[in-house]
């Protein structure tokens, strides 16, 4: 993997100059285009232990987990089960008073890039914990840090780097080009991610 | 020496956050409404966007619309806070709630509530059973005082699409610095930006998926979607 001294040479190779942009800029590109890459993508998955909190409905996961970018599942620790996903509708037809039902905890409801929601919830303290998955934000950046993006979609990160120095300059007309190219690499990226990890699968409807 | 000052940038700024909550709401939020007895319609806080449950005592009330309510209520009406044309024939635990017609910020919970509630002792995110509370759940703007981290867009989006929409306006606006190129440049990044956050925001709703079944809570509920003919189909009106 690279690492971000690497794509700093990179860069500068690159720009053909490597003292026009000082380490600094460089290093706040990179770490702006990790970050970005990393939250459109969901390139860095996490996975994290919380406690079930007595009569907790909603879970400010953002909060608690400051990485956090979005649940992929979520596991009960105390039943060795996996939490069903579904909607708000479908527990407000289960019954419509779902956000005060005690019991054990079957179902989780996405609610925002913050919260979400569990159906339904322990009455006491000491229930137990639950495994969350989900999508995380990048790592603050050092030199010696692996890139946590794969090496042959690196190119997402230089390109946006570029563009982003270049707007600093005020070089729009290159600024532009070069954003097109990461535009491009992302969505390369994230098609990536998401379909073609395990191309062995047949996708099916049941 | 600056081309912009700081007041311009900074009502910029603000003026950022007010456009992405526009383009997109992200900001989730519940807090209780005080509610009196014998009052039928309430003022909502203007920071809210839009309504998405209203619940009374932890049970959802109905959403209806302002026609509905009507229809609902026929012989009922507010005229306003303390108005002798106020007619509250119906008073007892509210099962509906529509928005007003022309105040966008008024509710009015039917039948007309037949207890006080206030705003304080209990947490909104953890509802207990039959709690004293009428809790609204709503989209709400972002906190543009920054004093509370879970009411500003997070971290990894914000900054940068601020930035963008600050520039693209900077950018255009008339006087020093003027440059439409750059303009349009910060422009295109900031569609690109709310829309990649859009696809975040929407994408964590991962139960779409299963939208196609009837929506019971059974794991094995599921039918493949299919054509459903509209009723008048084949009918021949002479």
């Amino acid at each position: 993997m690279s690492t971000r001294i690497d794509i700093q040479n990179s860069i500068q190779l690159y720009l053909n100059n490597p003292t026009y942009y000082t380490v600094g800029d460089m290093n706040d590109s990179i770490q702006d285009g990790v970050d970005e890459i990393c939250a459109f993508t969901g390139c860095i998955y996490a996975s994290a232990t919380i406690n079930f909190a007595a009569g907790k409905s909603y879970y400010d996961l953002l909060t608690l987990l400051p990485n956090y970018i979005g649940v992929v599942a979520i596991f009960n620790n105390n039943i060795k089960r996996w939490l069903i996903p579904t909607s708000q509708r479908k527990l407000d037809q289960d019954r419509i008073d779902w956000e005060t039902a005690l019991g054990t905890p079957y179902y989780f409801v996405p609610i925002s890039h913050r919260y979400v929601a569990i159906y339904k919830k322990p009455g006491a303290a000491g229930y137990g914990n639950m495994f969350v998955f989900y999508r995380a934000a990048a790592p603050t950046l050092v030199d010696a840090t692996n890139i946590p993006i794969p090496d042959d979609h690196l190119t997402a990160l230089e390109n946006y780097c570029v563009t982003d120095l270049f707007e600093q300059n005020q070089e729009f007309i290159k600024a532009r080009n070069h954003l097109e190219s990461y535009i491009n690499d992302l969505e390369s990226l994230r098609v990536y991610m998401r379909n073609k990890r395990l191309p062995d699968r047949l996708p099916s409807l049941k | 020496m600056s081309i912009w000052s700081n007041t311009f940038l900074n009502k910029l700024a603000i003026d950022a956050e007010q456009q992405i909550n526009q383009d997109l709401q992200a900001i989730y939020f519940k807090f209780y409404l005080a509610v009196t007895s014998g009052l039928m319609v309430y003022t909502l806080p203007s920071y809210v966007r839009s309504v998405l449950r209203v619940t009374w005592r932890g049970r959802k009330l109905d959403p209806v619309s302002w026609e509905e309510m009507t229809l609902l209520t026929p012989a009922t009406v507010f005229v306003g806070t303390g108005n002798s044309g106020n007619v509250n024939s119906v008073v007892s635990r509210p099962l509906y709630y529509c928005l007003h017609p022309t105040n966008p910020y008024d509710i009015r919970l039917f039948p007309t509530p037949n207890e006080t509630f206030g705003v304080a002792g209990g947490d909104p995110y953890g509802p207990v059973v039959n709690e004293p509370f009428c809790v609204v759940s709503c989209w709400r703007t972002s906190d543009t005082s920054y004093v509370d981290p879970t009411l500003v867009l997070p971290q990894y989006i914000d900054r940068r699409t601020r930035k963008a929409w600050i520039l693209w306006k900077a950018y255009g606006a008339e006087g020093k610095g003027q440059s439409l190129t750059a303009a349009a440049y910060y422009k295109n990044k900031y569609e690109f930006l709310i829309n990649q956050f859009r696809a975040i925001n929407e994408g964590c709703f991962v139960s779409k998926k299963y939208a196609i079944d009837d929506g019971r809570l059974a794991i094995d509920n599921f039918r493949q979607s299919r054509p459903l003919l509209p009723a008048n189909f084949e009918r021949v009106i002479f």
